[in-house]
């Protein structure tokens, strides 16, 4: 009987994603330096939704595999979403504390490794310029660089541009300042109500109390 | 007057002393177009194969390995990596044609100085005893003539608790992707064959010689009774092919 048969795909999928960081890491030459402080170390990715180890071996190139039985620096163990959220967390420190991930081994070269990968800044003028040539691949590093500057902004730009067209320009929205005068308008007309219909029951109190006599 | 021994070649029955030679002309034949023709035959996917066997052997630094059948190199050019200027591969094969061509393709590709070529029948391997830490054979075994002899030979030069690692064309285990894999192999890879490298006839015999060749737990059988022990196999896409692993005791 076979030991557990191998997904080809999976295995054909971590080696597209290694091929993938080492072609990043060629043309960031400042965190293919920083890591050399790493060589050596091997860190285990233990995913329990869905199920999958993966093995990061800090080498010139680096390496993934799914098989490894060395000694192994750190063995993180979660799942898919516990990881998204500590690779892009700002405190990485805090979010592994706070998480639901089990470390076992030193957490030191952990976050290292996070913060090393958090400021990969690839030069993507070098790949294209072996293409098409120099100047033309200059041209098209500003590009690409003006674009990623534009989406970094884009979140909060969009959505000063929004609401001023909403406000605005189509007035379908009343600003902030209606909003709160209208919301005091309600309330003061809330408690006038309050006020009459008390002084209705006061009325019809009396009037009651008249007709008794 | 003593009867001649015979062995299987491809469907064929030969004296066990021209296999060698008929297998020899098979590969001198496919050399220079191999690289090229397994990516066609396997659709790329012998690189998965081979990659999966990389990660299985646990080769590490200062580590000495046996790349037997080794080839183009493909094996080779992956441990060379992994054991790094303190250890060695040595790339092992019975035809000069492979290793000339699998010598001039990791010379260009910048793979020197921790590799060692050698022209090596598996039956009878001229290195020391203990001398290896893992022994790989790719797609080499099923044209061994005698497999049992080969298994003894890599026994012998591994050390104790090293690895032998086989990865082999196998029997699939789904009766219906035997059928497809049958159609395939008889009808369109010598076709493939003649198209690519100009040879139908060598193609033929691949197919052939996999059909012959022991399936799975026969072939772990043969390790363990060459002497492995932890013997184990993994099937691949299907059991198209397996990779059996064994440790010396």
């Amino acid at each position: 009987m076979a030991i557990n048969s191998p997904n080809m795909l999976r295995t054909a999928a971590v080696a597209t994603l290694e091929r993938a960081i080492n072609f990043a890491l060629r043309y960031d030459p400042g965190t293919t330096l920083t890591l050399e402080s790493l060589h050596g170390q091997v860190f285990a990715i233990e995913c329990t939704e869905p199920a999958l180890i993966l093995f990061i071996h800090i080498d010139a190139p680096m390496r993934l595999s799914e098989h490894y039985d060395g000694p192994v620096t750190t063995r993180i163990v979660g799942s898919l979403k516990d990881f998204t959220q500590l690779a892009t967390a700002e405190d990485p420190a805090g979010a592994l504390i706070n998480s639901d991930i089990s470390v076992h081994g030193k957490s030191g070269p952990l976050i290292e490794l996070q913060q090393i990968f958090k400021h990969l800044d690839v030069d993507w003028e070098e790949p294209i310029a072996e293409i098409i040539g120099d100047v033309p691949a200059h041209q098209v590093g500003v590009g690409i660089r003006r674009a990623a500057k534009f989406a970094k902004t884009l979140p909060p730009k969009l959505q000063t541009r929004i609401e001023k067209h909403l406000y605005e320009e189509s007035k379908l929205l009343p600003t902030r300042a209606d909003v709160d005068q209208w919301v005091d308008g309600v309330a003061k007309l809330n408690i006038d109500i309050e006020r009459m219909r008390a002084r209705v029951m006061q009325l019809r109190n009396r009037r009651q109390r008249g007709a008794g006599s | 007057m003593a009867e001649d021994k015979t062995t299987h070649f491809g469907y064929k029955t030969v004296n066990v002393e021209d296999k060698v030679g008929m297998v020899a002309g098979v590969f001198h034949s496919v050399a220079a177009k191999y690289d090229i023709m397994n990516d066609l035959m396997s659709a790329g996917i012998h690189r998965v194969w081979k990659r999966f066997t990389i990660e299985v052997s646990g080769v590490r630094k200062g580590n000495a390995v046996l790349d037997l059948a080794g080839g183009t190199g493909d094996l080779t050019a992956k441990f060379s990596r992994l054991v790094g200027p303190e250890g060695k591969v040595v790339l092992a094969d019975i035809n000069d044609s492979m290793i000339r061509v699998g010598r001039d393709k990791l010379t260009d590709l910048g793979v020197v100085g921790n590799v060692e070529y050698v022209q090596a029948n598996a039956e009878c391997l001229p290195f020391d005893d203990n001398s290896f830490d893992v022994v790989t054979i790719a797609f080499g075994l099923r044209n061994v003539t005698d497999k049992d002899a080969a298994l003894r030979s890599i026994l012998r030069v591994l050390k104790p608790g090293g690895r032998l690692l086989v990865l082999e064309f196998s029997h699939p285990e789904n009766p219906m992707l035997q059928k497809a894999y049958d159609t395939y192999s008889f009808s369109i890879l010598p076709k493939l064959g003649q198209l690519v490298a100009g040879d139908a006839e060598s193609y033929q015999y691949l197919a052939e010689s996999i059909r012959m060749h022991p399936d799975q737990e026969t072939l772990k059988g043969m390790m363990q009774e060459a002497g492995f022990e932890q013997c184990d196999f993994y099937n691949m896409t299907g059991g198209i092919v397996a990779l059996h692993k064994g440790t010396k005791p």
